[in-house]
């Protein structure tokens, strides 16, 4: 009988503290939001950001980022929430591997009727990513040129302004820039080797299983793919704004074509391809190929000095440019937490982070700030490049546009069905 | 129980007088009845919270979904659209193949090594308990640390490939052959009878250890050759071990991502690697045809876990 009372008021305190913690989220949560919302477009952005300020004291704002860089993690945990927590925010990492995973997880948030007390207050993310969490009207809006720090980001660039092709519309801020480049060892190969696509073609014959690029949908490989869509329909300029499915049609085939023209001078001549960046990384540390073409071109320095790549690693770019694209940070719509997310955005864009993160010691990052337009421009020209990164004014020559993201699902999907399928 | 019943079912007694008796009865059996249905269900509702609202709500929820309901896209209406979808989809045709492969060919070979280490480890007279304890050892090591060992010992530029150089025998990665990411999926059926053996193994250990030296003893006075005592006492002791086991291990390879995964190719790829590949699509309308493969991936290890019962009824009922 004891026994029986103690199991029944067990499962009865569950019950009730079941139903105490539904009630808190739906009630007392709401009007925090209602009152951001109201702020964000009535006032003006001083006293915004003074609102913004009062109401993320004491907040803690879970970052959800993908979390395979352990100088990024110390970067964001040894810097940026000791900033943080100089507002009163507390940072709360939260290590992922696929950005998908957490647009999925809002997404999710979203159909079981979870509107203001999502797990997620921040995101690292751009691209399809954000494209579909637009798609599907998961992210709060009307903020990322409001803050303070966003004097110092050039808004009037498309570079800025456009995610892969989609409108940012204040639903995002920007962080870093990204350009991709060519990673070789030079003991095997030379920059001139990869003057062109051409030059490259001739190398990869000369050089069977040297080179390989990941499978898309992954992020590195995806990008490669394009680059040589670029290639082979005579470069991007018919593939810019809105997905077109005629044009699409018309060039696919001879891009698939230079694909699988190239496959069987691939890594096991083209068999199979690896599953990630990470991955092609590590045949590359391993010898297994000397060359591979990925974004964030400071990293390899890293790596170079870690001893994980060989000391003949160099970069070098396409003449007819590489491709590169801008990354942000974005805020669900069901944060309870939007103003300290807001206030960690804008320490992300600050000067003094935006120059700590791209000095290659640290992160190698390059700015979403455009350094001229603040006070550490002398420094930041001042960062020693590694001699085996290429500088970022070298990255950036003929840079190649990222597309709208219809058409990088629509080219993600054909490599599926036409190059690895086949 | 029957006692129980028998008095619930008795009619109740028409006359007044004697009504007393068997009224009384009741009003002081009921509250215990009562007492002993709520403690069986307080006793069981943790389990039963995690069974109905975790697994057959999740799947409940993953099969309407399949069914293209809640979409976040598109019309909304009910279709099997999803299912048609996913068996024209060339990734999931070519899945079937490999995932059925490697399922049966590591859980059959697991089954007859397990079978064959045990009966060698109980034929040991001195050293028998540290055979058992090396022979058990990976049994707590999580599955992802054994596949990265796999990929550190087996991929073309891993430790075989190296010594294999040293040797002379290879003069480059390239040369030493794909045992990871391979067309056959060496390295996950490896990998999976890495851990499948010591499991199958470890259950045959313990039935062979209940009483079957007495029966064998026993053949053995009697003049039973060492095949007739395998195959009519340690056959039938052991099998219905052997059984749960394999079925237990096939359920698991068939539905496990992470080791096909790490080990295998983006194409073809085993099943749950293709329902992830749908799920993580940024086209919100594949969501339906993940979900329709996750229903593929979850009736069919219902189909084996419902064969698994009958057949260890059919044993159980056998020695009873």
């Amino acid at each position: 009988m004891l026994q029986m009372k103690r199991n029944l008021a067990v499962i009865g305190g569950l019950t009730v503290s079941l139903l105490a913690l539904g009630a808190c989220s739906t009630t007392v949560e709401a009007p925090e939001a209602a009152s951001t919302e109201e702020a964000a477009s009535t006032e003006s952005t001083e006293s915004y950001w003074d609102s913004v300020l009062a109401e993320a004291d004491g907040q803690t704002v879970d970052w959800f980022m993908w979390g395979g860089d352990d100088r990024l993690n110390a970067y964001i945990n040894e810097y940026v929430a000791v900033e943080a927590a100089k507002y009163g925010v507390t940072l709360n990492q939260v290590k992922v591997t696929e950005t998908a995973e957490v647009v999925n997880k809002v997404l999710g948030e979203k159909q079981a009727g979870n509107l203001d007390d999502g797990a997620v207050d921040l995101v690292w993310i751009n691209g399809e990513n954000f494209a579909t969490g637009k798609q599907a009207d998961i992210w709060f809006c009307d903020w990322s040129q409001k803050l303070p720090n966003a004097e110092f980001v050039d808004w009037e660039s498309d570079a800025i302004k456009f995610d892969f092709g989609t409108p940012v519309d204040e639903c995002e801020a920007p962080w870093n820039q990204a350009m991709s480049v060519i990673t070789y060892n030079s003991d095997q190969a030379s920059a001139a080797d990869f003057a062109s696509v051409d030059a490259m073609v001739a190398w990869m014959s000369e050089n069977p299983g040297q080179f390989t690029y990941a499978a898309p949908p992954d992020f590195s490989g995806s990008m490669q793919v394009r680059r040589f869509f670029y290639h082979a329909v005579g470069g991007y300029d018919k593939l810019l704004g809105e997905f077109d499915q005629a044009t699409y049609d018309e060039l696919a085939p001879q891009a698939w074509e230079f694909l699988n023209g190239i496959e069987a001078n691939l890594w096991r001549g083209g068999a199979t391809y690896p599953q990630s960046g990470a991955e092609v990384e590590k045949l590359f540390a391993s010898g297994e190929v000397s060359a591979y073409i990925a974004y964030n071109a400071g990293r390899a320095g890293l790596l170079v000095a870690d001893g994980v790549f060989p000391e003949t690693t160099s970069q070098t770019t396409f003449e007819s440019g590489m491709i590169g694209n801008t990354n942000y940070v974005a805020i669900p719509f069901n944060s309870p937490d939007t103003a300290g997310a807001q206030v960690v955005a804008n320490i992300l864009q600050s000067p003094e982070a935006q120059l700590r993160k791209a000095d290659p010691s640290v992160l190698g990052y390059y700015p979403a700030i455009d350094m001229s337009r603040t006070d550490l421009l002398a420094e930041y020209e001042a960062l020693p490049v590694p001699a085996s990164v290429l500088p970022f004014t070298q990255q950036k020559k003929n840079a190649n546009p990222e597309l709208i993201a219809g058409w990088l699902e629509a080219i993600e999907k054909g490599w599926i069905a036409n190059v690895l399928q086949k | 129980m029957s006692f129980r019943s028998k008095s619930l079912a008795e009619p109740a007694p028409s006359g007044a007088g004697s009504a007393l008796g068997p009224t009384i009865e009741r009003s002081e059996r009921l509250p215990g009845e009562w007492r002993d249905g709520f403690k069986i269900l307080a006793l069981l509702s943790p389990a039963l919270f995690l069974i109905v609202v975790l697994f057959l709500g999740g799947f409940a929820f993953g099969f309407l979904q399949s069914l293209g309901f809640l979409a976040l896209v598109g019309d909304g209406g009910l279709s099997l659209e999803a299912y048609r979808r996913m068996l024209e989809d060339p990734a999931v045709r070519a899945s079937l193949p490999l995932t059925l492969r490697i399922s049966i060919i590591s859980t059959v070979l697991s089954a007859v090594l397990a079978v064959a280490s045990a009966l060698l480890i109980r034929g040991t007279k001195r050293g028998q308990k540290f055979l058992v304890w090396v022979f058990q050892l990976n049994i707590p090591i999580p599955h992802i640390v054994g596949a990265v060992a796999m990929l550190l010992l087996l991929q073309q530029s891993g430790y075989f490939s190296r010594f294999a150089y040293a040797l002379g025998l290879v003069s480059s990665p390239a040369e030493f052959a794909p045992l990871i990411a391979d067309e056959f999926g060496v390295g996950i059926i490896v990998h999976y009878m890495w851990k499948e053996i010591p499991f199958i193994g470890v259950v045959v250990l313990a039935a062979l250890q209940s009483g079957v030296s007495d029966f064998e003893e026993v053949a053995r006075t009697l003049g039973a050759s060492s095949w007739k005592r395998f195959r009519y006492i340690i056959v039938p002791f052991i099998a219905p071990s052997v059984f749960s086991t394999s079925i237990i291990a096939f359920a698991f390879t068939f539905g496990s991502y992470e080791i096909p995964f790490l080990l295998g190719r983006p194409f073809p790829a085993a099943l749950p690697v293709v329902a992830v590949q749908s799920y993580n699509d940024s086209d919100l309308l594949s969501r339906p045809e993940a979900m329709a493969t996750s229903v593929l991936i979850t009736v069919f290890i219902s189909l084996l876990v419902y064969l698994y019962m009958r057949v260890s009824d059919r044993y159980t009922g056998g020695v009873r």
